[in-house]
């Protein structure tokens, strides 16, 4: 299957799609050479070639690919693929490179800050929520199996929510959690979750690739 | 410049396949293989490269029509690019800008799995020039033999590239499938299967032969390298069990006296892997012979006195021993390695509680194991990752009162959760047995290369010449100097 | 003794035996011993020493006096004394001067505590002599080649330094018998002497080689009869400080009550009751101890001189562990005045407390840490604040248990329970399934891995010495192939 070549428009659209996380990423990956090849065609490596918003956005979009996909060890080696030069001048890319250090070492606050706060460029928006809220469920999840009682503030915290108006016993943040099934109990003040359970997803193989590209070319016509 | 047209009239007649048997079908490619190599070893050749143009409408031809005549095209491309290009500009991620480049790409993707087995020649030339990058020659590889079971000087290189290129997860698909066979002696295959080489073959092992040129000449290096470099990226990708049964292949290979640097290097590496995997010094594969280990364990020493302290659970011990062995680990590579040791040491502490403890608090979490923040709350969010990240099966019950303490609970997940286990445990046996059914094949296949006693002798002899023959296959031990790239981010 | 609980745990019980005073280092006791802490105690032990020393015999009444007056800080004035007057009974001179040096510590105003200087040179004087007559004695016999005569020279000369106390030349002495010996009775009296010599020497080794050796030598059934109580109780000693609990409590189970006064040299059948007592408690399961022990016929003459531990062994066997415990807590004080057990009580008590613990939680699959620290540590329960908070002795001694893997079972701080492993059955199953799949898997891959790479003759080659040869054999048959 042809992939039509990498521009920026066929970057935005891919962002904005809706396309399950594993193709997203293998598209984006076989974009790579060709990414890689912009970059050397300007001659010498290091100095940034091609269109440095093309790439900027390419590598952006991937980076988060890679995090919707579960892959933080592999994000990380993506930013050490990226033209060095680029890295280091682009700020979306820097913004990335600030997310993955939260990722990494699993500050919640800072991973929210850093995706609600730091300023984006405009077609990477789709991605930056979509990956937002796949943090936000995941976190969810996890809480849900790791605390058997847990303080409204702390579980606010670890959702991004005003852990403030939280711990003020904000029913509102409560209302949220009680929607998910977890119990409040007002007397102690604590919030007691129902683990919340996913059928684990097996590895998608990276076929599937035809099927996502007839659906961008339906959304795109 | 006739002789495009020539191929091209000569591969379409390899369109029509329908009809044919193996063996008029295995005839027919052999004398096209003829054909093209000798049309092509000739001055033919020398203009169709000057003249790059002229590829473009034919390749239409060659390539995208639904049968290929693969050696044509491989002949055609194969003297391009090694004029323009040095070799490191090409390796890895430099991708080639030559106007073959993408052609190569599509076809390495496209090619014909059948017809290349008559090519082997070409087809490496092609795949192993380095122009080429890791993602096409994974696809190559895996066209060629889906089971990947046939170890070729082409894995070796490809994990090489992915590792250089620190295109690591690019190398799953080619290292989760395990490497069980080397080419055989060519005598032997066609004296045991009457196949044709286009028939259809259970396993890569009955064309993937030594004459089949489809892999370089081995050397014992090829391979614990290979494993090394795999064990390398799983190291990247902190999988550590596959990271550790990587680098327990190479200290376990047959040796005749001496062992190879290699296998020193791995086992360094082996030993601080299984402290992340196992939080133990483990035992080494079974069968590595115990004077191989003695050896290592001399060898090594600083990295068993490493093991030893992390065992004994003092962390001062451990760290002084960090400190007066840096300079081994630096020069080792492998200080990222012993850092992340050092990191993990309380997590391993705090999941050992479970054999101990069913419930206690946070606080009492602290007397049990130090060296963690001193404050219950600091120590409440190391130990809540490592909860949801599943490394550790307990849970946290916050209390009532801000001021007294949070309870960690080791019984077990509650009920609920259950479901997700059950089907993630589902998910993981189905993949051991896949894999296990992948072994069983591969275990066949050296039950019958092995029964035929004599020529199991044979091919033993042939195997001496062989190896005696790659002693002139130096160069790749060049590369050794390869890293993954193992400083880490803290945390 | 006063200075611990009673019942802290065998970590305090293990450590409670130095605890008592501070720890002296430890003259060795005949020259051989090595050094270890001496122990103090500071109660009143609930035996009369003089009747106590009453039933042994030769030098070991010294020794043992000598150790309760080292150890026992109310008794060791009159024991020391009446050490001195054992010693000066004797021709040994070292131990009379021992015995005065330690008197002179504790009191050094008596009149026992002047070493008597005329005394002792008289006895060198005479020992002197009677070395050099005997010696010249048997310099005779040899000459006239009558073999009982050389043996009888031998075992005088023998006996004779083992009286001065030169246990090496006493030793030599015996061994020398053996070319002379014509009986079997004499090469057993001959190793039973040597026996004598090697308890004494603390050579426990050589004990046991002895002891193999006469029941060698002894062929008839009747002699077998006759030595079987004497060898099998040398046995079981040098079998208990070896620390072989459980082989020591067989020997000494079967020693046959026939012993009686025959070894009081050595032991008496109250030691016997005593020693085996402990070591099987320390080392057997119920069943064990009560089939082997109170249902053993020939030792329960034995159980009967000591009843406490007959009643002791009885508690252990119906659960009753905190009498069983505090029977043994009260006999604590004698046992580390006998010159055998001492070294061994914290041993063998912190045994058989965990073994008690053990036994409790057999039946139960959560207990309360309350009810467990009212059996086992009832003394704490009274004084703690929290008597099984996360810092309490008891609750640190369970954690240390469970760490050593000695009890299988978790503490719940949060409900103060300890939980047996009742493990998920099927995720254990899962779990362990996967995991040897896994295993499986990868070894299997290895030793495909290596058929492969010996099939292709692709070893790793050996080292590019200095032209080594080409093997010849196929396997590995290749010349110099560049290591790396």
């Amino acid at each position: 299957m042809e992939l039509p070549p990498l521009s920026t428009a066929q970057l935005e659209q891919l962002a904005a799609s809706n396309l399950p996380p594993s193709q997203l990423f293998e598209i984006l990956s076989r974009y790579e050479s060709d990414a890689c090849l912009m970059v050397a065609d300007s001659g010498h490596p290091d100095a940034s070639g091609g269109d440095p918003q093309l790439l900027s956005l390419f590598y952006s979009s991937f980076f988060f690919a890679h995090l919707l996909t579960n892959q933080v060890p592999e994000a990380r080696a993506l930013t050490q693929r990226m033209p060095e030069t680029l890295r280091h001048q682009d700020p979306s890319l820097q913004n990335c490179l600030t997310l993955l250090r939260a990722v990494w070492q699993t500050q919640h606050a800072q991973v929210y800050e850093t995706l609600r706060n730091l300023p984006w460029p405009e077609p990477l928006y789709p991605l930056v929520r979509r990956y937002e809220s796949f943090f936000q469920d995941r976190t969810l999840i996890a809480v849900s199996t790791s605390y058997e009682a847990i303080r409204p503030a702390v579980a606010a915290a670890y959702l991004g929510l005003d852990s403030q108006a939280a711990e003020k016993g904000d029913q509102s943040i409560i209302q949220k959690f009680t929607d998910c099934g977890w119990t409040w109990s007002p007397e102690s003040q604590l919030l007691h979750p129902v683990p919340i359970t996913v059928p684990s997803t097996e590895e998608q193989p990276s076929t599937g690739i035809r099927d996502a590209m007839a659906m961008l070319g339906s959304r795109a016509s | 410049m006739a002789a495009i047209p020539a191929l091209v009239t000569a591969s379409t007649k390899l369109h029509n396949t329908t009809g044919l048997t193996d063996e008029s079908h295995d005839c027919q490619i052999r004398d096209h293989v003829a054909y093209c190599r000798n049309l092509l070893s000739t001055k033919a050749l020398s203009s169709i490269s000057r003249d790059e143009s002229v590829l473009d409408p034919h390749d239409r031809t060659l390539i995208q029509d639904g049968i290929l005549s693969s050696i044509s095209f491989f002949s055609v491309c194969k003297s391009k690019p090694s004029r323009k290009r040095p070799m490191e500009h090409c390796l890895g991620i430099y991708y080639p800008r030559g106007r073959l480049w993408s052609k190569a790409v599509r076809y390495l993707e496209t090619f014909n799995p059948v017809q290349i087995r008559y090519a082997g020649q070409e087809f490496r030339q092609l795949i192993e020039y380095p122009l080429l990058a890791t993602r096409p020659i994974r696809e190559a590889i895996l066209r060629l033999d889906p089971s990947c079971a046939v170890f070729t000087s082409t894995h070796l290189l490809f994990v090489q590239l992915c590792l250089r290129a620190k295109a690591y997860a690019c190398a799953l698909p080619v290292l989760d499938k395990h490497v069980c066979h080397f080419p055989a002696p060519s005598s032997r295959a066609s004296s045991k299967s009457s196949l044709a080489l286009c028939a259809k073959h259970e396993s890569g092992l009955s064309f993937i032969t030594d004459s089949s040129a489809l892999s370089a000449t081995l050397t014992y290096k090829d391979y614990l390298l290979y494993f090394l470099y795999g064990g390398m990226i799983y190291m990247a990708l902190k999988e550590w069990r596959k990271a550790f049964h990587f680098l327990g292949v190479v200290i376990s290979m047959p040796t005749v006296g001496s062992i190879s640097m290699v296998m020193v290097e791995a086992y360094k590496k082996w030993v601080l892997v299984g402290l992340l995997a196992n939080g133990k010094l483990s035992s080494p594969p079974n069968n590595t012979p115990s004077h191989l280990v003695k050896l290592y364990q001399s060898i090594a020493k600083p990295y068993v006195s490493l093991a030893q302290a992390f065992e004994r659970g003092e962390m001062q011990t451990l760290v002084a021993e960090v400190d007066a062995a840096r300079d081994i680990w630096i020069m080792d590579r492998n200080m990222g390695l012993v850092s992340q040791v050092v990191n993990t040491f309380s997590a391993h502490a705090l999941v050992r509680l479970r054999k101990t403890f069913a419930a206690l608090t946070v606080a009492e979490v602290l007397e049990q194991v130090p060296h963690l923040p001193a404050d219950p709350i600091a120590t409440e969010s190391v130990i809540a990752p490592l909860i949801m990240s599943g490394a550790m099966n307990a849970t946290l019950v916050h209390s009532p009162s801000h001021t007294s303490d949070t309870m960690l609970r080791l019984s077990g997940k509650p009920f609920f959760s259950q479901v997700s286990h059950e089907s993630h445990m589902q998910v993981r046996f189905r993949k051991e047995g896949q894999l296990m059914t992948a072994l069983m094949g591969s275990l066949e296949e050296t039950n019958r290369a092995m029964a035929l006693s004599d020529e199991f002798v044979d091919a033993s002899s042939k195997g001496q010449a062989w190896t005696t023959a790659s002693e002139v296959n130096q160069g790749v031990g060049d590369d050794f100097g390869l890293d993954m790239d193992e400083d880490i981010m803290g945390g | 003794m006063d200075t611990t609980l009673p019942d802290a745990g065998p970590a305090q019980a293990s450590s409670s035996a130095a605890q008592g005073v501070g720890i002296v280092p430890n003259e060795a006791t005949n020259g051989t011993g090595v050094a270890a802490p001496r122990i103090k105690v500071d109660e009143p032990p609930k035996f009369e020493v003089e009747s106590y020393i009453a039933n042994y015999t030769g030098r070991t009444r010294f020794h043992r006096l000598y150790l309760i007056g080292t150890t026992s800080t109310l008794l060791s004035t009159d024991v020391l004394k009446a050490a001195v007057a054992e010693a000066k009974s004797g021709k040994n001179v070292e131990l009379y001067e021992k015995a005065v040096r330690a008197l002179s510590e504790v009191a050094p105003t008596e009149p026992e505590a002047f070493l008597d200087s005329s005394w002792v040179q008289e006895v060198q004087r005479s020992v002197r002599a009677q070395t050099d007559r005997l010696e010249q004695e048997l310099r005779g016999y040899k000459n006239n080649l009558i073999k009982e005569s050389i043996r009888m020279g031998n075992e005088d000369l023998g006996n004779h330094y083992y009286e001065t106390g030169d246990l090496v030349a006493a030793a030599k002495a015996y061994s020398r018998m053996r070319d002379y010996c014509t009986t079997p009775n004499h090469i057993a009296s001959m190793l039973f002497k040597l026996i004598n010599v090697s308890v004494e020497r603390e050579d426990w080794l050589n004990v046991q080689s002895n002891v193999h050796r006469l029941r060698n030598a002894l062929s008839k059934p009747e002699d077998q009869a006759r030595d079987q109580p004497k060898m099998m109780a040398a046995m079981g000693l040098s079998l208990m400080h070896a620390r072989s609990y459980l082989d020591a409590a067989n020997s000494f189970l079967s020693v046959e009550p026939t012993l009686a006064d025959t070894f009081t040299e050595v032991i008496t059948p109250n030691d016997i009751a005593v020693y085996g007592g402990l070591c099987a408690l320390a080392s057997m399961d119920r069943n064990e101890l009560q089939r082997r022990v109170l249902e053993n016929n020939s030792f329960r003459n034995f159980l009967e001189l000591e009843p406490h531990i007959r009643r002791a062994i009885g508690f252990f066997c119906n659960s009753k562990f905190r009498p069983c415990l505090d029977i043994l807590e009260a006999y604590r004080v004698d046992y580390l005045l006998d010159i055998h057990l001492q070294r061994h009580v914290a041993e063998l008590y912190s045994l058989i407390r965990t073994k008690s613990i053990k036994q409790y939680l057999v039946p139960f699959s959560r207990v309360t840490l309350d009810s467990m620290a009212t059996i086992f540590a009832p003394n704490v329960v009274g004084g703690e604040a929290q008597p099984t908070g996360f810092k309490s002795p008891f609750v640190q001694e369970l954690i240390k248990l469970i760490k050593a893997g000695v009890l299988d079972a978790r503490i719940d701080l949060e409900k103060g329970v300890l939980v047996s492993n009742q493990t998920d059955l099927r995720e254990e199953v899962q779990n362990n399934t996967l995991e040897s799949m896994m295993a499986f898997n990868e070894e299997a891959h290895i030793r495909l891995l290596h058929a492969a790479v010996l099939q292709a003759g692709l070893q790793v080659p050996a080292a590019p010495k200095e032209g080594r040869r080409p093997r010849m054999d196929h396997r590995d048959g290749k010349g110099d192939v560049g290591n790396f």
